[in-house]
């Protein structure tokens, strides 16, 4: 029984994760073609080159180099072998939670929980191609090796460099989880529990110095790169510290840190903290009553669970990385470094969330509503699958073979926004960034610069702030595509 | 061996030194949130506020600037002049303008004030808008000021904000003494509460006697000496004092961001959050030491009494 839910779980995640693949039929965040030129010049040069920030943290390109050569497919088909790894990352989470709980059925209600979150983390982050998501399987596996009590120095050695290799910020995730678990488990010495702590000091000091060494090569050869700096480890370690006392002390202080986070990080998510003009659709009341389905049980299984120092590390780890991300800032730097940093909460989330059900089970009804909780979340779910997929950072293939097309007839230099740039680098077209239109100049527009705005890093524009309507009719259409549109400037 | 076991009984007890820990660290949070974040917010003012970069005196040192009025018409123009007119003008407006035998800003452009100087000089010209006072004003050479003023004027003296001299009024210096007028508030709040914290200290560590006395019985039916119980336990109660310390700068580095987002979100105050200096941590001694001294005294009393 227990296989089969777990198998329909997975199969149902991978489906989720493939969505804007199967739909629009074409990878997901504009990072995607940056791996994906990485990984062609590996394939065409058979070096692996490292020489800037792409490719310092090598794994997502070498796992499109891999999946492509072993299964004769196309690097653009190999991409969603990324999205695949993150759905097998369900079966981690899974023995993460039973490992807590001692039920299969945590681990089940709390892999569903983590692919379809009402913070719509799981599809907007596991279906891109980029080296934060191709390292999710790899952090969830080293937490469930961890948790394991099996943990073997070599296995965890391979583990540790290829996350290492995989994000910077994952690794970070890691390093601050192992931390606690050391002073956790050191303590649980110190009050007469039998535990392997010396043997998770180690792992932490091993993981440590290769996360170290790495680092100081990345420096060496690329420079500092934020959020590296001695102000913010700093900033991280006091921030870990007064986390760690409030979820040390009681389990009241843990769920009040939590019922605050969670809201904070569900605003912060939808654009309502940041000073960043984000094109978000507001939150209806609809999805604050999905919130509550979700963060309710939530609190339940912290509740239950939080004598447990796996989880009481898990929650100060994770609330600790989005607690700094709120501190830091709420400008595009906060905004960059909270989303990273959502990804891991959501982890702890959705095991929290799993673990409520040996609670729920024991009541009446309680299969029953279990049941109906984890069939709504995933009805609920639809909000987000269908944000992302008209979101701006999705890709249609449409789009894609229309860029393409142009590369033969484009020789002169376009102005596009940061989502066309992507593209436009990908194909070798030379491009410069939106700006205020000169005469006789050739702007590359696409959908979601009509729809969404025109894309400035993290900032969108309105469109007509840069090409008021009245000019862009006296434009010369050039290309006209159902996506893609060239136009050149005649009066300004 | 005995510090460790100490150290576990300690922290097995009945609860006493964690709550040692956890009230030096709650008081810290208290302490630095309050001391520490309306600092920030002025601060924050000093940034946005423009500082001049000029300050006027009515005596030296600085560049001299004579001013004075001409009437044409039964109306009055600021006439202003300066022996080194063109650095007057750089401090005035931050670049240097092209200037004739008389210039006329220009909001003067077209006005009675630019056909009397026709009348009267040769070369004369419109200065571009620079959003000051001399867009109203006419800026003449020293020698032609001299006698269109008839030697009746007034001087003024204009300093970089680098030399001292008397501020102008400005919401910079409004701001600047706003907040010094903030730190004798913060001064006080911290020695009253330093003052209403010690007490709470005393309290606390006097009522920690009764729950001393299981930990103390227990330790002692192991046979370990007194005086290194007495040692043990003080090492112990310093490191918690410390570490509730760092825990309380920890506390205080989570729940103020998190509680002025919260504000911002509700209440619509702006949200601004420094982060209180490390050195901060040393304002807090004082009360923690005080803290450590009532919670050791009880200690002390009952192994000395023994």
């Amino acid at each position: 029984m227990k296989t089969l839910v777990l198998t329909l779980t997975i199969a149902i995640t991978t489906l989720v994760l493939l969505t804007p693949w199967l739909l629009n039929g074409a990878p997901y965040i504009g990072d995607s073609w940056v791996h994906l030129k990485k990984a062609k010049s590996i394939i065409d040069s058979n070096i692996i080159s490292l020489n800037e920030y792409n490719d310092m943290w090598p794994l997502v390109n070498l796992l499109l180099v891999f999946y492509s050569d072993i299964l004769n497919i196309n690097l653009l088909t190999a991409t969603q072998s990324i999205p695949f790894l993150v759905s097998l990352s369900i079966i981690n989470i899974y023995l993460i939670a039973k490992k807590i709980s001692n039920f299969w059925n945590t681990g089940i209600a709390a892999g569903i929980a983590f692919a379809f979150t009402p913070l719509y983390t799981f599809i907007t982050f596991g279906s891109a191609v980029m080296k934060e998501t191709a390292s999710l399987y790899l952090t969830t596996a080293i937490i469930a090796y961890i948790i394991s009590n099996k943990m073997k120095y070599p296995c965890f050695i391979l583990l540790a460099l290829g996350l290492i290799l995989g994000h910077h910020f994952a690794s970070l995730a890691i390093i601050v989880l192992l931390m606690t678990l050391t002073i956790e488990s050191f303590l649980d010495y110190l009050a007469g529990e039998t535990n392997e702590w010396i043997k998770i000091l180690i792992a932490t000091i091993i993981f440590l110095s290769f996360a170290i060494c790495w680092i100081i090569y990345i420096i060496s050869k690329i420079g500092w790169f934020a959020p590296v700096s001695l102000n913010s480890l700093i900033m991280i370690s006091w921030i870990w510290l007064g986390s760690y006392l409030i979820s040390r002390i009681s389990r009241t202080g843990a769920i009040i840190l939590q019922s605050s986070l969670i809201p904070l990080a569900s605003l912060a998510w939808r654009g309502y903290l940041y000073n960043i003009p984000t094109p978000t659709i507001p939150i209806s009341i609809w999805e604050i009553r999905d919130l509550f389905v979700f963060l309710i049980p939530s609190l339940l299984g912290l509740a239950n669970y939080w004598k447990q120092k796996e989880v009481r590390s898990l929650l100060i780890s994770t609330s600790t990385l989005i607690a700094f991300s709120l501190t830091w800032s709420l400008d595009i730097e906060g905004l960059v470094i909270f989303t990273k940093s959502l990804h891991y909460y959501a982890i702890m989330l959705a095991i929290i969330f799993g673990l409520s059900t040996p609670f729920i089970l024991k009541r009446k009804f309680g299969k029953m509503i279990s049941i109906i909780i984890m069939i709504y979340l995933i009805l609920a779910s639809i909000t987000g699958i269908a944000l992302a997929l008209d979101g701006p950072g999705a890709y249609h293939q449409q789009e894609y073979l229309q860029v393409k097309g142009l590369t033969k007839i484009l020789s002169n230099q376009a102005m596009m926004d940061v989502k066309l740039g992507y593209l436009a680098e990908y194909f070798s077209l030379e491009y410069t960034s939106f700006h205020k239109p000169k005469p006789k100049e050739y702007i590359l527009l696409t959908k979601t610069d009509y729809t969404h705005g025109v894309l400035f890093g993290y900032v969108w524009v309105k469109l007509s702030i840069f090409l008021p309507y009245e000019m862009e009719i006296l434009c010369d259409r050039l290309i006209d595509g159902s996506y893609v549109k060239l136009l050149r400037t005649n009066v300004i | 061996m005995s510090f460790k076991y100490i150290l576990r009984i300690a922290l097995r007890g009945s609860g006493n030194l964690k709550r040692y820990l956890i009230m030096i660290a709650i008081f810290e949070t208290i302490f630095l949130s309050l001391i520490t974040t309306p600092i920030g917010y002025l601060n924050e003012t000093l940034q946005i506020i423009p500082k001049p970069s000029f300050w006027i005196a009515s005596n030296p040192p600085g560049i001299e600037i004579d001013y004075s009025y001409l009437r044409i018409n039964n109306k009055d123009f600021l006439i202003i002049s300066s022996q080194n007119l063109l650095d007057a003008i750089k401090l005035l407006i931050g670049k240097e303008l092209r200037l004739n035998e008389a210039s006329i800003g220009c909001q003067l452009k077209g006005s009675e004030a630019e056909e009397y100087l026709k009348s009267k000089l040769e070369s004369i010209n419109t200065l571009t808008y620079t959003n000051t006072f001399l867009d109203y004003s006419i800026i003449l050479k020293w020698s032609i000021f001299q006698e269109f003023s008839k030697s009746s004027y007034s001087k003024i003296y204009l300093r970089t904000s680098s030399q001292d001299g008397i501020a102008v009024p400005s919401a910079w210096n409004l701001a600047k003494d706003l907040v010094e007028l903030i730190m004798f508030h913060r001064n006080f709040l911290f020695i009253s509460l330093t003052m209403i914290l010690s007490i709470i200290c005393c309290i606390l560590g006097l009522r920690s006697t009764s729950d001393l006395e299981a930990i103390i019985e227990s330790l002692e039916e192991i046979h370990i000496p007194r005086s290194n119980l007495l040692l043990n336990l003080s090492i112990i109660a310093t490191g918690a004092m410390l570490i509730g310390m760092l825990g309380g700068y920890g506390l205080a580095s989570i729940i103020t961001p998190l509680t002025l987002i919260y504000l911002r979100q509700i209440l619509g105050i702006p949200y601004v959050y420094t982060a209180p200096s490390l050195l901060t941590i040393v304002s807090t001694f004082p009360l923690a030491l005080l803290s450590l001294t009532s919670y050791l005294a009880p200690i002390t009393w009952r192994l000395v009494k023994k």
